[in-house]
């Protein structure tokens, strides 16, 4: 792609983004100058660069988003939420079209009508006195002509129309193209561009507003409307005015009907001509009629083609004036002086018959081409921040991860050199360059993760609009307050965590959060409140959704479960409050009493609890009857690299994460507490659950009867447990592969990581072991 | 051939109009905002022409402007103000704090060129 387009595609990503920012900012709260300021800066930049390109549709929504704001900023107009919601739709529709470009280097064909409604409806919002959507209506091809407005354009053409219409069939294009009143600022030449209309045959101008005394005149501003009769079809039409397609309308009328607006002998109105106006052009013609010296000629001619149509327009004959500038374009054109001669001699000769241009205006090089971006290798400008491929970075941490492994097999090498060779030397020196690998390697990793950190306000500033319109839907009032949007954590972490935390925030917004009359009988403020929180603790990031609505009830949902045959009567009896509402994460559990379209979608909170834990996270809730709930997930900041510790079981190795255990004892075999079946042993002066990991593994092999216990203490689902097994091995940092194809679906494994020599080690899971 | 300060917050903008300069001939240097203008006139970048933006971020092209004024080094340096805005009120602002033409983007090449060609001192 185009390097000036990629830019375009990512500077306006960025803008979009901040613009959905603040006009939601601005919606809760109207009177933030700030926000107002930033979110009219952003829409109308973004409108700016736009301009560089062939994407017209796009330019007039943001224009008339621009317009708007415009409004709110400068006019007081106050910010509806209507006005919100079809803002939205339009930096939406932005949003899609910035992909169609950045896909297909194109707008999709659809794009000039959506723009055109999008932007009538932008208009209409704010009550702008909508010339452009007007324009627009009237633009559309199956708009059926009306004679009476096409008599009232046609006026300004002459008699000399009729005769061309005589001999004419078929149908005509009217064109009425006002150009905007800055437009000489803009480097736009309406005249120019009116003399290009493909297949004319007529055109004349009228002005828009009486004409200013000289001296209260502004030459710098258009005060001209053309008018064009066109042979060219509409689509040739509406691509020479890509550009302006807001100032210009055009009608379908068939010549016959024109003949017919023009009431026979209706002769247009032609103010009397000033005696002076006549001396003036008679003035002109002697100008042109006097030798001139090459030099000369061409300033001679437009000098006096200038006075020509100063002195006409004073005089009212705009039609002529505009004729005589046509007239001038054409023989600087053909280099052929008789034209303008016979132009100005002709309006002399009777100031009230312009002829028309018969022919089409030659063609010229297209401006166009120049306003469009060359394809030349772009120059470079100093980036501010450097962007990479995402898939570089990947890329960039796998080679780490191997990095990794391989310097893992170094310790091999030199227990080998030790003990197979007796070189106990070489042995320690190798052990002494792995640890200067080891230290780079580590360093090298840091540097990797820390480019792949996101701060979490990536994933969180999509719920602005997304919470705005759920409440919109539900009749909810909510209010979404955001906190630790800097935290940062790994992208793959960040990528995870979107689908669960969309379906949360809805579960959110449809069950908990009462509607505003419920929550006035509750003696709760109208609005509720519902806060996304992110903090780093430690190597992890914590991330709160806490809503201050219902709350979970604990004696609903054991009865739901019991009824949905999740539990059986015993334990539903025997059920805690807090394992009651851990309920929820159950798989088949559904609390909502029918499926909305908003949450239910076949998909319980098991899905969110699932994705957490494939990421190395973990779920915990509080709820509290009638005040709220609180769901909060612990995640690893990173999840490409994990610590674990190695532990052998009868002569089998096995990884165990290393955020699971808090220490390493040896219980010795007498200090075992037995209570009925099950073990237990004293630390520090608590009574901690022992687990034999080998029969937790379901292995066979008789428990050796030691002198001691090596223990694991670990904390799985919130439970200190010690986890005994044969002998402790070393920790280690793996690259943790998932268990795929027909391994898939055995449980108890959180995956397979690569040793350095060779092996393949498996890595448990013990929530899933333990909860067995 | 004259060295020009581009400001502009858009970096497509600005990528823009360096590319039509360069082409030109002129050397370019660029800032995002009027704090960055500011800080390359003070750091001691002498252009013959500055184009500037007026919506920026941090300090606006007026302030720019000003600023630019106050400073011996650009005090009479032609500074164009090349915006979207049309508003008569924002031009005769611009005037006040001493912008010396005004265009309004996306601007057509030749008419970019023209105009520095008229403010910049013959060669």
């Amino acid at each position: 792609m185009n390097e000036l387009l990629a830019s375009f595609v990512t500077e306006a990503r960025d803008l979009l983004a901040e613009a959905a920012e603040d006009l939601l900012a601005l919606e809760r709260t109207p009177d933030d100058e700030a926000a107002i300021n930033r979110l009219f800066r952003s829409v109308h930049t973004l409108k700016g660069s736009s301009g560089l390109f062939d994407v017209a549709p796009l330019t007039r929504i943001l224009h008339a988003a621009e317009d708007m704001f415009q409004a709110v900023r400068e006019q007081g107009v106050a910010l509806s939420a209507e006005m919100v919601d079809v803002a939205l739709r339009t930096l939406d529709q932005t949003g899609l079209w910035i992909d169609a470009l950045e896909r297909n280097q194109t707008l999709p064909d659809t794009a000039a009508a959506a723009s055109q409604t999008l932007a009538a409806t932008l208009r209409a919002a704010f009550g702008s006195v909508a010339t452009g959507g007007a324009a627009a209506t009237a633009a559309s091809p199956d708009t059926a002509p009306e004679a009476g407005a096409a008599a009232e354009l046609l006026a300004c053409f002459d008699a000399t129309l009729r005769r061309v219409l005589s001999r004419e069939s078929g149908s005509f294009r009217l064109i009425t193209y006002e150009p905007d009143e800055a437009c000489f600022f803009k480097g736009e030449d309406p005249l120019h561009l009116a003399l290009q209309i493909p297949g004319m045959a007529a055109l004349a101008s009228t002005a828009r507003s009486p004409w200013q005394t000289p001296d209260a005149l502004d030459p710098f501003m258009c005060n001209l409307r053309f008018h064009a009769l066109s042979r060219a079809g509409h689509d040739t039409l509406e691509a020479l005015f890509r550009y302006v397609p807001e100032q210009v309308t055009i009608l379908d009328i068939p010549a016959a009907a024109l003949l017919h607006a023009i009431p026979a002998g209706a002769a247009p109105a032609t103010p009397a001509a000033n005696p002076l106006t006549g001396e003036l052009l008679s003035a002109q013609l002697a100008l042109l009629d006097a030798p001139a010296p090459e030099a000369e000629r061409a300033g001679r001619w437009a000098a006096a083609a200038d006075v020509a149509r100063h002195v006409l327009q004073a005089d009212g004959h705009n039609a002529a004036a505009a004729s005589v500038a046509a007239a001038h374009a054409e023989a600087e054109a053909a280099c052929l002086p008789g034209r303008l001669r016979s132009a100005i001699a002709d309006v002399l000769a009777n100031l009230a018959a312009v002829v028309p241009a018969l022919a089409a205006a030659p063609a010229m090089p297209g401006r166009d081409a120049q306003a469009r971006p060359a394809a030349e290798p772009p120059e470079r400008t100093a980036p501010r921040t450097l962007r990479i491929d995402q898939e570089k970075i990947d890329q960039m941490m796998n080679l780490v991860g191997e990095l990794i492994v391989a310097k893992n097999s170094l310790p091999f090498l030199a227990r080998r050199a030790e003990q197979q060779f007796g070189q106990r030397e070489l042995g320690r020196e190798i052990q002494d360059q792995y640890s200067v690998i080891d230290r780079i390697a580590q360093e090298l990793q840091g540097s990797v993760m820390a480019v792949r950190m996101m701060p979490m306000g990536q994933v969180f500033q999509r719920f602005p609009r997304l919470v705005r319109d759920l409440a919109r839907k539900l009749g909810k009032q909510v209010e979404l307050v955001i906190e630790g949007e800097q935290t940062e954590a790994d992208k793959n972490v960040i990528e995870t965590l979107f689908d669960p935390l969309l379906h949360m925030v809805r579960n959110c917004l449809d069950h908990a959060v009462e509607p505003p009359a419920e929550r006035i009988a509750l003696g709760k403020p109208e609005t509720a409140i519902v806060k996304l929180a992110a903090r780093q603790d430690s190597d992890q990031v914590v991330i709160e959704i806490i809503d201050d609505g219902r709350g979970l009830d604990p004696e609903k949902l054991k009865r739901k479960a019991y009824e949905r045959g999740l539990i059986d009567e015993d334990r539903m009896a025997a059920m805690s409050d807090h394992e009651a509402r851990m309920l929820i994460f159950a798989a088949g559990f559904s609390t909502a009493a029918t499926i909305s379209d908003v949450s239910g979608r076949g998909v319980g909170m098991d899905v969110v609890r699932n994705a957490v834990e494939k990421a190395g996270g973990r779920v915990a809730l509080s709820s509290e009857l009638g005040r709220g709930t609180t769901v909060r997930l612990n995640l690893p900041l990173s999840m490409a690299v994990t610590r674990v510790m190695t532990v052998t079981l009868h002569e089998r190795l096995f990884g165990i994460p290393m955020d699971l255990i808090r220490e390493t004892v040896r219980v010795p075999a007498a200090d075992i507490l037995r209570i009925k079946s099950s073990e237990a042993f004293l630390l520090r002066d608590r009574v901690v659950p022992l687990l034999r990991l080998a029969s937790l593994l379901e292995m066979t092999e008789p428990e050796a009867a030691g002198d001691d216990v090596a223990v694991l203490v670990v904390r799985v689902g919130g439970q200190t447990i010690g986890l005994g097994i044969t002998a402790f091995g070393e920790g280690m940092e793996v690259i943790l592969k998932p268990l795929a194809g027909m391994l898939a679906a055995l449980g108890g494994y959180a995956g397979t990581a690569l040793l350095g020599d060779g092996r393949v080690l498996l890595v448990l899971d013990l929530k899933e072991l333990i909860a067995t | 051939m004259a060295a020009v300060l581009v400001l502009d917050d858009s970096a497509t903008m600005v990528m823009s109009l360096s590319r039509i300069l360069k082409n030109a001939g002129h050397t370019v240097d660029t800032g995002a905002d009027g704090r960055e203008g500011v800080a390359k006139l003070t750091g001691g970048l002498k252009p013959a022409i500055i184009l500037t933006d007026l919506n920026m971020p941090n300090m606006d092209g007026i302030a720019f402007i000003k600023e630019a004024r106050r400073n011996a080094a650009t005090r009479f340096t032609p500074i164009v103000v090349l915006t979207t805005e049309s508003s008569a009120g924002k031009r005769e602002e611009a005037r006040a704090a001493g912008a010396s033409a005004w265009l309004i983007k996306p601007t057509e090449p030749n008419a970019l060129l023209s105009t520095l060609k008229q403010l910049l001192p013959a060669a």
